[in-house]
């Protein structure tokens, strides 16, 4: 299991396509406009340098929020 | 919806049977909204322009995932003289706007132009309200030029800075994405 904790996620996440945390804790990632092709790229590559593993982009595609998108990253179950 | 697991992407070249394709995405609302030009393309006006093209100035190709196509990116202003062009994508499935398939398609695209063309800049005219674009543009290494007129920027990129720039974006899609670019 990992250890890096959601708020933790949240920062990185958000440092990473230039976001606030608050928007990337509050909203749903459809409607985060950073979050698109690019976007996305950007946070598998994140994913896999905290988690050590490649995200598959269905798997990455699936989660609503952030929330969702950690508990499929700490699970490791993809 | 989209559709599920590795598919192969794959880039082709127009063909008169794909005009009509072009014009029923380019007159979307959501493509339209990304367009510097918006006026509405009519059926008859797509024909004209299909026969128009001057294949040493402008390359159309539409991008597919599997057998479903996606959109269309294209090459324009090619200029030999000067080694320049300029470079445009539109995704006609809103399914599939924030999917890599865009990504894939673009580093295709400019590959040719850089590689095979051997051309040494790229120039782009965005809407600066076209946030996708525009994060698309930086990603790639493409530097703010100028405003010619409101809401409109003018970007260049170099061979080299593309290099540079597009390494992260070739690491996923051959490693996450699993596609040959």
């Amino acid at each position: 299991m990992s250890e890096i904790t959601l708020n933790e996620f949240a920062q990185k996440f958000a440092d990473e396509i230039g976001i606030n945390i608050e928007t990337a804790l509050s909203e749903n990632l459809s409607d985060i406009s950073a979050y698109d092709s690019m976007g996305k790229i950007y946070i598998s590559i994140l994913i896999e340098e905290l988690f050590e593993f490649q995200i598959e982009y269905d798997h990455l595609n699936s989660a609503d929020t952030l929330k969702s998108l950690h508990e499929i990253c700490v699970s490791g179950d993809v | 919806m989209i559709k599920k697991g590795m598919t192969k992407a794959s880039l082709r070249s127009i063909e008169l049977d794909d005009i009509q394709l072009l014009r029923y995405w380019r007159n979307l609302d959501h493509v339209l909204q990304s367009m510097v030009m918006t006026n509405n393309i009519e059926r008859d006006g797509q024909r004209k322009w299909f026969d128009s093209l001057n294949k040493n100035m402008v390359r159309y190709f539409i991008f597919s995932l599997g057998v479903k196509d996606i959109g269309c990116v294209n090459l324009m202003k090619i200029n030999f003289e000067d080694k320049t062009f300029e470079g445009g994508i539109f995704c006609g499935d809103v399914h599939y706007l924030s999917h890599w398939v865009n990504i894939w398609a673009c580093i295709k695209i400019y590959d040719y132009a850089f590689f095979e063309l051997k051309l040494d800049t790229s120039y782009a005219t965005i809407l600066l309200d076209n946030k996708a674009a525009l994060n698309l543009n930086k990603s790639l290494g493409y530097t703010f030029i100028e405003s010619p007129e409101k809401n409109v920027g003018r970007f260049a990129l170099t061979h080299s800075q593309y290099l540079f720039n597009s390494k992260k974006i070739r690491y996923y899609l051959n490693n996450f994405a699993k596609q040959s670019i």
